[in-house]
């Protein structure tokens, strides 16, 4: 089964790309552009992190269901999403990141 | 009000966390698999869920009690979900590269098994991590803003 890595990180890529250019040219706020992402990556997320759950527990406990293996297929095209969302979630809120996380 | 709801939390988890060690000890040394033959003990929902729950109650006791400061509160947990995300966000990158592509690495551990882990911990932490920053996200849900 393939899971198309690189057509979904390009797509998502073109997406903040162009969110991105539309917020430098001053067609939307920072604050719309920033919200955009943070919404998606909340929701995103969410879902990833039940799905994984779910995954993890049936195969922990044995429980082979029908819907596993699309269960995997959307956790891995989801994940991809995410991690490349999860990139520009931390280029967005760098100096912050930068304060909480890397000063110890 | 609010310790003591805290501390009866952390003994509501010691419970079944030292009912599973227990039961998983003597499991081990009666040489059986609990919770049945279909049990694979390989990943580990339960004790990791239940740790990572028994720590953030105490360090948000901790935080409450004056004891830690908010920035050192939020920058364990933050640090703890970019750590998690990384791992298993890489492994499992590496692990769809291998699938999709056929890319062999030279590596000598279980990818799939870490990066099961390591999300597992990625998505408890998560939900703290909302806890957390909760007014942050009610704004940036909040329609209007």
């Amino acid at each position: 089964m393939s899971y198309e890595f690189v057509p979904v990180s390009l797509i998502i890529i073109i997406l903040y790309a162009i969110s991105y250019l539309l917020y430098k040219e001053d067609v939307i706020a920072e604050a719309m552009h920033a919200k955009i992402w943070n919404i998606t990556i909340f929701v995103i997320g969410l879902v990833l992190a039940v799905i994984g759950l779910l995954i993890s527990i049936f195969a922990e406990y044995g429980m082979s269901i029908s819907v596993n293996a699309l269960l995997v297929f959307w956790h891995v095209e989801i994940g991809i999403v995410l991690f490349i969302i999860a990139l520009f979630h931390i280029h967005l809120h760098w100096d912050r990141f930068k304060k909480i996380t890397l000063k110890v | 009000m609010k310790k003591m709801l805290i501390i009866l939390l952390i003994i509501a988890f010691l419970t079944p966390a030292a009912a599973y060690a227990q039961n998983s000890d003597q499991s081990s040394s009666q040489g059986d698999v609990s919770g049945g033959e279909a049990y694979n003990p390989d990943y580990n929902v339960l004790p990791i869920s239940l740790a990572l729950i028994m720590l953030y109650l105490i360090s948000y006791l901790l935080y409450d009690s004056k004891i830690i400061r908010k920035v050192r509160y939020k920058q364990v947990w933050s640090i703890a979900l970019v750590g998690s995300m990384l791992i298993s966000g890489i492994t499992g990158i590496i692990l769809v590269l291998i699938t999709d592509y056929g890319v062999r690495f030279n590596l000598n551990f279980n990818l799939l098994f870490w990066h099961v882990e390591t999300g597992i911990i990625l998505a408890i932490v998560l939900f703290f991590h909302i806890h957390i920053h909760w007014n942050k996200f009610k704004r940036i849900l909040k329609a209007n803003t």
